[in-house]
């Protein structure tokens, strides 16, 4: 059996992004069933909201389009900084959750489950914000108000849905990948729900709008029913479907447990979807409180995403980046950019995250963040769009190693690998000695040691 | 010998360094691996190149019709037969072309063409059937199929700091690398090569162990191609920018005899929207002199008669020009070869109708994955049916 602080450590790499030197000093001796019940019902429950700059001119369709070419390039390079903004305040706010941890987990999960790109930083907020507000409460009004984002009718083309000339990508998606999976339509079932979602639209200021003249108020047979549905029909006919609470608890099931399925599991998880009519904190708490997901073969088993890995080590080592464009760039180059995912269907996880140069990446991060070591990368270059004009070859962050080393402060040297090892990894197996005998003797290898173990290809796993 | 005695014995350590150096050198070295068979070279041009004003149509008036402001005049062009002219940027190309050592293959594209730089990119990388969530590549099911017993993965080896999706298979990737110096810098600092010679293949067929013997196999190549980066130097003069660079380092280790069957390379900036002529020139200027070079470099050293390359865009352009003497994005494109074994040097087919337009672009003639399909069977010796998805009927490019 795991003791509780390997259950905590466990617990906190899923639930949330790994383990701070905080959290480590916090939750490492609370019973692992209290720190579930903070972590889905944390005193402060207001999620916080993601906020830009507010817009210095006010852009409407008409003004827009007198704009010259050259205005119109301003208001775009504006807005990328806008969207620049809210990618990496999203990953501090991952990074400083505190108690909101899981919410920041779930709005991550849900952003790979309802997986789309972001076209401006208008549509990107309020897609973020929806996330957030419904990440831990339910299924039913998250669906429905993702499909009412803009940022998402933009992306799955039901702006073009009409109804003399219906866009099924929407219907598809959300048949295939939103709810119920795919074997369990048929295509027929998708001209009509496509039929039912006509007219959901968004305007010129990035706002929902029903286009009534577009909407087609005639009847469909979606499922075996029969109606004039409408798009909140079609969604509340497919929740209706135990086999959507099926699918959507797989995916829960892969994102948090295991990549192997497991069915028993996911229909377990499935069931309290379902019987609590989609409560999705009832669901979080079933999976956190069974036994099999604190098994042994689930523990480190996973490898995390670049976006996990780049939060926890935020939140080790104090990250503070000079140049705004530098974890735009690690996203880039480990694989994972916040709002644009590969396509509609996420990203793909484990072993996909890695090959020569995504590996090489994780495993020189910390010589790359912690001492400033040279970069080699095409990409690179472009970070000096806002630094100095001479070529940048390193991230130009700054650092602070000194709260995880405060946290062994005292400790024998002779347990210090072990005791380092104990907070920063999952795994039970063997690793060689991480300092010599001559750096023993030398002193002060603390931080090395830390260095080096952030450095391991175990570190990798969450 | 143990952990620790080896440790003891070969620690040589520096107080200040970020990682000591646990041993004074790669224990990679000795790898003597040599290609056997045929060679393919893709050079991928992004952005979206305007082929329709790379290979000019000069004697249809549509063409000239359509971009009165753009368009280039029969006589800057280099005349390749009494239809087709060539931009004068790629006039370093025209000895090549008359050599025989160059096919054109116009009008290529797929049904339903998507316009967006990244799908349709996704397209030609997946050869999927433009449905989405396509997570393999062309290349990478071609090792997939031919190379699963591999020990390494730079059987195809693309030149660049990120793997391109063509290069993903399900079982087993291409490798990335911008430079061979660079590469074993990364990838063989001392504190992981102390970790792979400590590392204990438990085969556990877990995670980890997939991170472990990733990283094994990344400093196995990183060696490798150290070694055979030094083997050879060319002896073309080459352009210094650096695609040029890229392709001279390509040369370089077909040269040195390098067990890398597929070798990937993309030039980028072809999205001409606006004033498109300095930049298409100026593009297609580095493209031609770089490709000049590196034919000229094979051929030199006996090997272009190995070599077949291959040069595409995501899409073509619009046939007609937009208001800022530039295009949109198109569809259909010429595609080109290079190589010393051309089954029809030249034009391969005529140039697509101007006339006949679907919505204002072309209509594509051949299928891009039916010349997937001959050079993966032809030049490979693959079995394209397992690689793309559907058959596809072959051109006789090889």
């Amino acid at each position: 059996m795991p003791t509780n602080e390997q259950k905590v450590k466990h617990l906190l790499n899923r639930a949330g992004f790994g383990i701070g030197p905080h959290e480590w000093r916090t939750y490492r001796k609370l019973p692992v069933e209290q720190l579930v019940d903070l972590l889905i019902e944390p005193p402060v429950m207001e999620p916080k909201k993601a906020e830009t700059k507010p817009e210095k001119p006010v852009v409407n369709r008409s003004n827009f389009m007198e704009l010259s070419e050259k205005a119109k390039m301003e208001l775009k390079d504006d807005d990328e900084q806008r969207l620049l903004g809210l990618r990496n305040g999203w990953l501090y706010s991952m990074a400083n959750a505190g108690q909101l941890v899981l919410q920041e987990k779930m709005t991550l999960f849900w952003h790979g489950h309802f997986a789309c790109k972001c076209r401006g930083s208008r549509v990107a907020r309020s897609y973020l914000n929806t996330l957030r507000t419904y990440a831990l409460h339910n299924f039913a009004d998250l669906l429905l108000a993702v499909a009412k984002e803009p940022a998402m009718i933009r992306f799955l083309n039901n702006q073009q849905n009409r109804k003399e000339s219906p866009n099924e990508n929407f219907a598809r998606e959300l048949l295939e990948l939103f709810t119920i999976g795919e074997g369990n339509y048929s295509e027929q079932d998708i001209k009509e729900a496509a039929r039912a979602f006509t007219g959901w639209s968004s305007n010129f200021d990035g706002k929902y709008i029903f286009r009534r003249q577009q909407h087609d108020y005639g009847h469909k047979s979606f499922m075996g029913s029969t109606g004039r549905f409408n798009g909140e029909d079609i969604i509340k006919i497919l929740l209706q479907q135990k086999q959507t609470a099926y699918f959507v608890a797989s995916r829960i099931y892969k994102f948090f447990v295991s990549e192997s399925q497991n069915r028993a599991h996911i229909a377990e998880i499935s069931d309290v979807l379902y019987d609590s009519g989609y409560d999705i904190a009832k669901t979080m708490r079933h999976v956190f409180t069974s036994s099999w997901f604190y098994d042994r073969e689930h523990v480190g088993s996973q490898i995390k995403s670049p976006v996990e890995l780049l939060v926890q080590y935020i939140k080790l080592f104090d990250l503070k980046f000079s140049n705004k464009r530098a974890l735009l760039f690690l996203q880039n180059a480990l694989g994972q950019v916040l709002f644009d995912p590969p396509n509609v269907a996420g990203w793909p996880s484990g072993k996909a995250w890695i090959n020569n140069s995504t590996l090489m990446l994780r495993l020189n991060l910390a010589a790359y963040l912690l001492q400033q070591e040279q970069m080699d990368h095409a990409s690179l270059p472009s970070l000096k769009a806002t630094g100095p004009s001479k070529i940048v070859r390193t991230l130009q962050v700054q650092s602070n190693i000194q709260p995880i080393l405060d946290l062994f402060y005292g400790i024998d040297y002779k347990l210090l690998e072990s005791r380092v090892q104990e907070v920063l990894l999952t795994t039970t197996e063997e690793i060689p000695p991480l300092i010599t005998p001559r750096e023993q003797r030398a002193g002060e290898y603390a931080r090395k040691l830390i260095i080096r173990t952030v450095s391991l290809p175990e570190f990798q796993m969450a | 010998m143990d952990r620790r005695h080896f440790l003891n014995r070969s620690a040589i350590l520096s107080a200040s360094s970020f990682l000591p150096t646990f041993v004074k050198r790669s224990e990679f070295d000795g790898l003597e691996v040599s290609r056997t068979g045929n060679v393919l070279v893709v050079i991928q041009l992004s952005g979206g190149n305007d082929g329709l004003n790379a290979i000019v149509p000069y004697q249809d008036d549509v063409y000239y019709q359509n971009r009165p402001t753009i368009g280039i005049r029969p006589e800057h062009l280099l005349k390749m037969s009494d239809m087709m002219g060539l931009h004068p940027a790629m006039a370093p190309l025209r000895e090549i072309y008359d050599s025989g050592e160059m096919t054109v293959v116009n009008g290529v594209g797929y049904p339903n063409p998507n316009r967006s730089h990244f799908r349709s990119m996704d397209i030609w990388h997946s050869a999927g059937d433009g449905h989405r969530n396509e997570q393999t590549g062309w290349i990478g099911r071609y090792l997939d199929s031919n190379c699963n017993q591999c020990a390494v993965p730079y059987h195809a080896l693309e030149i660049g700091d990120e793997l391109s999706l063509a290069l993903k298979g399900h079982q087993r990737d291409g490798f990335a690398m911008r430079n061979p110096n660079k590469l074993k810098k990364t990838a063989t600092n001392p504190f992981h090569v102390y970790l792979a010679k400590n590392y204990l293949d438990r085969d556990l067929g877990n995670n980890v162990d997939y991170l472990y013997k990733t990283m094994i196999e990344v400093q196995e190549s990183a060696t490798y191609l150290y070694q055979q980066s030094k083997k050879k130097t060319s002896r073309t003069s080459y352009p210094r920018h650096p695609f040029a660079i890229g392709l001279k380092q390509i040369a370089e280790l077909i040269m040195a005899g390098t067990d890398t069957k597929i070798y990937y390379i993309s030039l980028s900036g072809f999205d001409t929207h606006v004033n498109q002529g300095v930049r298409q020139s100026f593009l297609l200027k580095n493209y031609s002199e770089a490709v000049s070079a590196f034919i000229k470099d094979l051929k030199a050293n006996n090997l272009l008669d190995d070599t077949l390359v291959m040069t595409f865009s995501e899409f073509g352009r619009r046939v007609k020009e937009n208001g800022s003497r530039g295009t949109d994005h198109g569809t259909a494109n010429n595609v080109f070869f290079f190589g010393g074994r051309l089954t029809k040097p030249g034009m391969y087919n005529s140039m697509t109708d101007l006339t006949q337009l679907d919505q204002g672009d072309l209509k594509h003639q051949v299928d891009f994955r039916s010349l997937y399909a001959s050079l993966l069977e032809d030049w490979l010796g693959s079995s394209a049916s397992t690689i793309l998805p559907g058959a596809f009927e072959k051109l006789s490019i090889v």
